[in-house]
């Protein structure tokens, strides 16, 4: 009889089909009874759930856990600075080489366009020009700065008399 | 934050391209105009300056001309006849050099209005810039070089040259 009721109850556990309460008295009849043949997986089986309830975790697997999971500190990264430090090298870079000259010495040249004129004399006689122009009108302001020199001499003259 | 970048880039960069285009804004006339009948444009090169101290000349003012020739480098000039706007376009024109110039003289005579712009190195004046207005005439005048201006003033006082107020149209 009792036979038959562990035969039943272990169908049924194979199958999935125990109630707790029933696994609980297959595990008391196998406590009871010594490992047979025909009971063999089942003993197997119960006894490596056992073997499995004994163990137990060590500290460092909390310690790996822990690790795991913790928040990553930010680390110093150096990729956003190089980033911008190539953003302004480009700039830079393009500014200087876009940009005219404007230095006096290099506008000095005025190589960079054709002479009105080939011949040297021709060419000389209007240089002439333009600077008689410039110097015309140049000295046509300078004249009354002049005066205000004379004003000046005027003064010190009566301030010593 | 990638567009950041590309803003601040572009700003930059339009930074840069403006300010280069605001200094040669007096070259931007020379341009403009080169093609205009109304105007007379002369260049004179630096290798054509050089020509110049070649010369044998007898008159020893003439020689203190040459003189003062040998140390310049360049010559640009442009000369508009008949400008009917010719108040507004002196007032342009002369606006743009105060950016990187340093402004010598103002003459303001009549209907004749000068004015003129230094550029220095060094205490060495390096340009001469040259403009005004004259009735319907427009005068733009660039002379680069190392020059000294008291003996440039001097010249019309020492050689009196008479008629080379204003210069003579020119077939180009």
């Amino acid at each position: 009889m009792e036979n038959i009721r562990i035969d039943q109850l272990e169908q049924k556990f194979w199958n999935g089909q125990t109630t707790p309460e029933e696994e609980i008295e297959i595990k008391s009849w196998l406590s009871s009874h010594d490992k047979t043949k025909s009971k063999a997986a089942l003993h197997d089986y119960f006894q490596s759930l056992d073997l499995a309830r004994e163990k137990t975790l060590e500290q460092s697997f909390d310690d790996e856990m822990i690790k795991l999971i913790a928040p990553k500190k930010k680390t110093f990264s150096i990729r956003p600075l190089l980033r911008v430090a190539a953003a302004i090298l480009i700039v830079f870079v393009a500014y200087f080489a876009l940009r005219p000259t404007t230095q006096p010495d290099q506008m000095a040249d005025h190589s960079e366009f054709v002479d009105t004129f080939e011949d040297s004399e021709r060419a000389y006689l209007e240089v002439k020009k333009a600077l008689m122009m410039v110097s015309t009108n140049m000295n046509s302001g300078l004249k009354h700065t002049q005066m205000l020199g004379k004003f000046d001499e005027a003064k010190t003259q009566m301030r010593n008399n | 934050m990638k567009i950041k970048y590309f803003i601040l880039l572009f700003f930059f960069i339009s930074g840069g391209i403006v300010a280069s285009a605001q200094s040669s804004g007096i070259d931007r006339y020379f341009e403009q105009y080169k093609d205009d009948d109304r105007f007379s444009q002369i260049n004179v090169s630096s290798k054509m300056f050089g020509l110049f101290v070649n010369f044998e000349l007898d008159d020893p003012s003439e020689q203190e001309l040459v003189e003062a020739i040998s140390k310049l480098k360049g010559l640009k000039m442009l000369i508009g006849q008949d400008v009917a706007n010719v108040s507004d376009l002196f007032n342009q024109v002369a606006k743009l050099p105060a950016a990187d110039m340093d402004e010598l003289m103002s003459i303001k005579d009549g209907s004749a209005e000068f004015k003129f712009y230094i550029s220095e190195s060094d205490g060495t004046i390096k340009e001469l810039l040259m403009v005004g207005k004259e009735s319907a005439q427009l005068i733009l005048l660039s002379l680069v070089g190392d020059m000294d201006l008291q003996q440039i003033a001097a010249l019309s006082q020492k050689m009196n040259l008479e008629g080379f107020e204003h210069f003579q149209n020119i077939d180009k």
